[in-house]
């Protein structure tokens, strides 16, 4: 009876799979995708392939990094609580030496079968995400959110250099996008979902500057993801089929995010304007893209601005 | 340790061995189709 209870079952292939965060690294993919089709020049598919799997490989590294650090803190929130490390279904060594060798590897195959600039800045991505933003700044800033939408803005840009192989304005301004989209998409969640984060001490935005500011905040980001959102279309980087997909589309984002700001939240509040607002800035991500790449196809539009 | 826990432990080594060889299988074909385009390119 006792070995029963201190019985934890092994770990199986598809704890490692949950520790790649396989949902994230579906944005991930496409974002990076898009990056890689939209640039300008030509990479041989079997190179772009690889170069998307590295990316990957490396958002799932980073995932696994974040999961093993982070371990205590999940166990203390309802949404995590079910990972692999919390649920004790893996050691938390086994976790980390799997986030390291995923980060390694995809680095390395990136540099090797693709070029070393995107292999550095994959390279940077990870360390940003799994250091920077998992250990240091996430449990010490209500900023968080913002800093973390940096790791998640890369993508398109390691794309892009895979197939360049410099940096130009226009894999900046495809950073920039997502960085700026990110905030307000996240805060949208967190004012609608009863998030643990106070109780397990992390400093989330609308606990720590409250919801009236989180909401202003949400606007401001959304304006400031207009105009960057437009940008490449004005620097001659795409053509009007992107930029007229980019207005509008941002225009629709701005405008679910006034009633977001101007309301506040009563009692038994269904959040209806924030659960919009979400699930709108997922197809806004996913068309946006999918509009620059379509811009470039049709058009031709291959101006390394 | 019952046996049914040895069964458990057996099921998940052998399907964390499976997954390693076809991530193996897959390493070598995507080596070679790299190595493939490198020389074409």
């Amino acid at each position: 009876m006792e070995s029963a209870r201190s019985f934890s079952p092994p770990s199986e292939w598809r704890d490692y799979y949950a520790l790649t965060k396989p949902r994230v690294m579906s944005l991930v993919v496409f974002t990076g995708l898009c990056g890689l089709l939209a640039a300008p020049g030509h990479i041989n598919p079997v190179l772009g392939f690889t170069a998307v799997l590295c990316i990957a490989l490396g958002a799932g590294g980073a995932g696994a990094l974040n999961q093993w650090w982070e371990a205590d803190l999940d166990a203390r929130m309802k949404r995590t609580a079910q990972r692999p490390l919390p649920q004790g279904r893996m050691r938390t060594t086994d976790a980390r030496d799997f986030g390291i060798a995923l980060a390694v590897g995809s680095v390395a195959i990136m540099g090797l079968a693709v070029n070393w600039l995107s292999a550095a800045v994959l390279a940077i991505s990870i360390l940003y995400y799994a250091v920077v933003y998992t250990i240091w700044l996430k449990p010490r800033t209500p900023q968080n959110i913002v800093i973390g939408g940096g790791a998640g803005a890369f993508p398109p840009l390691i794309g892009w250099i895979a197939v360049t192989g410099h940096v130009t304005l226009m894999p900046v301004l495809l950073f920039a996008i997502i960085f700026m989209w990110t905030p307000p998409h996240f805060w949208a969640l967190a004012l609608f979902v009863q998030s643990d984060y106070a109780k397990a001490g992390i400093p989330m935005m609308p606990v720590v500057a409250g919801e009236r500011s989180t909401r202003r905040q949400i606007l401001v980001y959304a304006i400031i993801l207009l105009v960057v959102s437009v940008a490449p279309w004005w620097i001659g980087g795409a053509g009007a089929i992107y930029g007229v997909a980019a207005l509008a589309l941002s225009a629709v984002f701005v405008a679910l995010c006034v009633p977001v700001a101007l309301r506040r939240t009563a009692e038994s509040d269904k959040m209806k304007p924030e659960k919009r607002l979400f699930a709108y800035s997922l197809l806004y991500l996913f068309a946006l893209f999918a509009a620059l790449v379509v811009d470039h196809v049709v058009l031709g539009q291959g101006i390394a601005a | 340790m019952t046996p049914d826990e040895q069964d458990a432990i057996k099921r998940a080594r052998r399907g964390r061995n499976r997954a390693l060889a076809l991530v193996l299988l897959g390493l070598v074909v995507l080596f070679y189709a790299i190595a493939w385009a490198k020389i074409a390119g």
